[in-house]
């Protein structure tokens, strides 16, 4: 898995990473322990570049690493795999590899580079924390292998094979896309334009549907839909929606404060079912946002002046998200991932075979059997 | 016609238009060295089938002669050309296109401004032709790339300070014209960047005709970013200082402007969405002044393919808050002429109702949600009581309007 010089130099420098030292010694590693690092510049020799057989049972060994349970160890891990697979990946566009092998793989590494969000999202890199979890560089070799993967895609396509997984992965793209993310920028015109360039097909596919559903209630603020949405993501879906979750919740609470008059409150159990929020703690965000909690014969939240505005409450691993993931990280690696057919797209089917009443009568019709309030 | 031409008129075409171009390389005239480089368009017809039929007419360029090398390179491309084969054509318009661009930087004046328009236009569309062939043969189409490359090598010969500078913002047009095709806009920024921090040049000393084209695209730009007071004030400029004989540049023009107008609640006539066959925006206009949520949705699924090529999809998806808008003041109107002093409260429950029959399926809890956004983008004043599920709207003015300004985002 790892060229024998490359392996000696890097002994000899003590250049391992945990997960490849021999009984945990600096400067010892094995055949079966090292793997191949990535390295910016191109290989000079020919020799150096791995082997279609030869990726394939590197990937299968740094995989068969995360046949495990979710545990502090994944930071460790996630930072040994990172490195790796981008080394396999540096291999395969060398040598124009572009079969089903190879999707499967990225495929693989997407996956994975999306459930870190979540799952790593409290180990962020920062002050003092340099071997934390770097969500930009996370996202940008996310999106580095999207595109990789969608070029191989095509180029399927073009031969008339389709490949049935695609779906899944244009609309986890899409998601990505959605807004900007902490530490990435998403221009406005990016998920318009990667929309424009799909198929049709594709596009109205549930996957992609569901991240224009997302995207729609994302940017209007629309919290409700929004949650909703998160509740019936797959677990991967809900690990990018994850990364909105701290903003559209400040945008709630701004968009109620506006709603409410002075010292009217509403339900704090309202406030975590429509943002989400069961076993976390909502107290706090209320609070950090400038809302009293009061005990009545109920909690409520209060309206006082608004604080925090400009800055979303910090990002914390999410329950809801939490209660998705499988038991052992591999499987989520692994497991396709698909939506059936939902009431969504069906929906959008038969409004196309359906008329519409007028407006008018409809209102006359919801407004007949009203009793007002005085 | 070709086949009837003899060798000795090819051979007095192939000279003359040497000699044409000669002059007008001697005698600083552009506007005739535009016409002489024009590869795509039918001027240089005879003369290409005089290639055709007189097939050593590379020893007819004397090296003595002005710009031999770019010459032979030209016609070649124009031999290409007229035999179809466009990647060759480009190969070799490139290389010409090349060696003359040599030659103008060394040139003070900008005499042969004409001649660099001419061969700026020709190689983006020798380029879609080329990529067209390419991709024909399965091959990956890199030529409009390429093209974009030369292009900006001529906009860094112009944009110094100096007579050229006045030709800077024809080649800007072309390089967006490149980068909208190829999809990779973001490449417009370093350029837009240079014409707008120019001290060198007053925008309006450019020719008019680049200006619209200029505003036509940077106002594209915003509104893919979603910037509508940038996107109406540079569509309006383009609107206002275009041929207002040519329909199918107004109407390019209005294909932008209109969603941006939308956007900041001001609606077009129907008429003129006909006048200009802009039909796929009337249900939308209709849409916004019915409150119809249904047929937003409609409009937008039915024309999905245009609107999304066009980048306007999600900026019109973004209207469904004014016709939210829209249908709460419909029900506050038809509250108000059956009992006007309570008009102003509207029950959550009824809106349901009415979406409901706009076979939208919403909940008092995703209604509620709706009303709270509408106030905080000012589209309603008033506050909800989350007790009694009401909305109690402001008695002055409740449905602020836009005016010209977009909504709060």
């Amino acid at each position: 898995m790892c060229p024998e010089s490359e392996r000696q130099e890097r002994e000899r420098k003590g250049d391992l990473d945990k997960h490849e030292r021999l009984d945990v010694e600096r400067n010892r590693t094995s055949k079966s322990l090292a793997v191949k690092k990535y390295n910016r510049l191109a290989e000079r020799h020919a020799y150096l570049i791995g082997p279609m057989p030869v990726l394939q049972k590197t990937i299968n060994y740094l995989l068969d690493l995360l046949d495990q349970p979710y545990d502090d160890n994944f930071l460790a891990m996630y930072n040994f795999l990172w490195d790796r697979m981008r080394a396999v990946r540096m291999d395969l566009r060398m040598q124009h590899i572009f079969n089903q092998d190879a999707i499967t793989m990225l495929e693989q590494m997407i996956r994975l580079h999306i459930l870190v969000m979540h799952e790593l999202c409290e180990y962020q890199k920062g002050e003092g924390f340099s071997e934390g979890f770097d969500v930009h560089l996370n996202i940008e070799q996310m999106n580095k292998t999207s595109v990789e993967l969608f070029q191989m895609y095509d180029d399927h396509r073009k031969k008339g094979v389709n490949i049935p997984t695609e779906r899944e992965f244009r609309g986890y793209y899409a998601l990505l896309k959605l807004d900007k993310h902490l530490g990435y920028k998403v221009e406005p015109t990016e998920l318009s334009l990667d929309l424009a360039k799909m198929t049709s097909e594709i596009r109205s596919t549930p996957e992609v549907l569901f991240a224009r559903d997302v995207a729609r209630a994302c940017k209007m603020g629309n919290y409700i839909t929004f949650f909703r949405l998160a509740r019936k993501a797959t677990y991967l879906q809900a690990c990018l929606m994850h990364a909105h979750f701290a903003k559209v919740r400040t945008q709630t609470l701004v968009a109620l404060h506006n709603s409410l008059q002075i010292n009217q409150g509403i339900p704090v159990g309202h406030v975590v079912k429509w943002l989400a929020m069961k076993g976390e703690n909502v107290e706090s965000l209320l609070e950090y946002h400038g809302f009293t909690i009061k005990y009545f014969e109920d909690v409520y939240m209060v309206k006082g002046p608004f604080l925090n505005h400009d800055v979303d409450y910090e990002t914390k691993y999410s329950q809801l998200v939490h209660q998705k993931k499988s038991r052992r990280i591999i499987d989520d690696v692994n497991s396709h991932q698909m939506m059936s057919l939902s009431s969504e797209a069906s929906r959008r089917m038969s409004d196309k075979l359906m008329g519409r009443p007028d407006v008018k009568d409809a209102l006359l019709f919801a407004t007949e059997k009203q009793h007002w309030c005085s | 016609m070709s086949y009837y031409l003899s060798v000795g008129e090819a051979h007095r075409r192939i000279t003359e238009y040497l000699n044409r171009f000669s002059d007008a390389v001697q005698s600083q005239d552009g506007r005739s060295l535009k016409s002489l480089l024009s590869v795509s368009s039918p001027h240089l017809l005879s003369l290409a089938d005089a290639l055709l039929i007189f097939q050593d007419w590379g020893r007819l360029i004397k090296n003595s002669q002005q710009l031999s090398d770019v010459l032979q390179h030209h016609l070649r491309a124009l031999h290409s050309f007229r035999t179809g084969r466009f990647v060759d054509a480009y190969n070799a318009f490139e290389r010409s296109a090349n060696g003359f661009l040599l030659e103008f930087r060394n040139w003070e004046s900008a005499w042969a401004m004409e001649a660099v328009y001419a061969i700026a236009y020709e190689i983006r569309v020798l380029a879609e032709m080329a990529d067209r062939e390419l991709a024909s043969l399965g091959k990956t189409p890199e030529k409009l790339k390429g093209a974009g490359s030369f292009l900006m090598k001529v906009f860094a010969a112009l944009t110094g300070k100096g007579p050229k500078r006045v030709g800077a913002l024809y080649v800007t047009c072309q390089l967006f014209k490149v980068y909208f095709k190829l999809g990779t806009v973001h490449l417009c920024r370093s350029v837009i960047r240079s014409i707008e921090t120019a001290r060198f040049f007053d925008f309006e000393e450019f020719p008019k005709r680049d200006q619209v084209t200029y505003m036509y695209y940077t106002g594209r730009l915003e509104v893919y970013n979603e910037n509508f007071l940038a996107a109406d004030q540079k569509l309006t400029y383009a609107l206002k200082n275009c041929n207002p004989r040519s329909e199918a540049n107004i109407r390019m023009i209005l294909k932008y402007l209109i969603p941006v107008k939308l956007s900041v609640g001001i609606l077009p006539a129907t008429s003129l969405l006909q006048q200009y066959n802009l039909v796929e925006y009337i249900n939308v206009v209709q849409a916004l002044k019915s409150g119809d949520l249904r047929l937003l949705r409609h409009a937008l699924q039915e024309h999905e393919d245009r609107f999304l090529r066009s980048g306007v999809y999600l900026v019109l998806e973004k209207l469904e808050l004014q016709v939210y808008q829209r249908l709460l003041k419909k029900i506050y109107i038809i509250q108000k002429a059956r009992d006007p002093s309570k008009a102003h409260q509207i029950k959550l429950e009824v809106l349901v109702k009415a979406l409901k029959w706009l076979e939208k399926d919403m909940d008092v809890d995703e209604v509620e949600c709706m009303v709270a956004i509408l106030i905080y983008k000012n589209l309603i004043k008033g506050y909800f009581a989350h007790k009694s599920k009401v909305v109690v709207l402001s008695k002055q003015d409740p449905f602020p309007k836009l005016s010209g300004k977009p909504v709060n985002s």
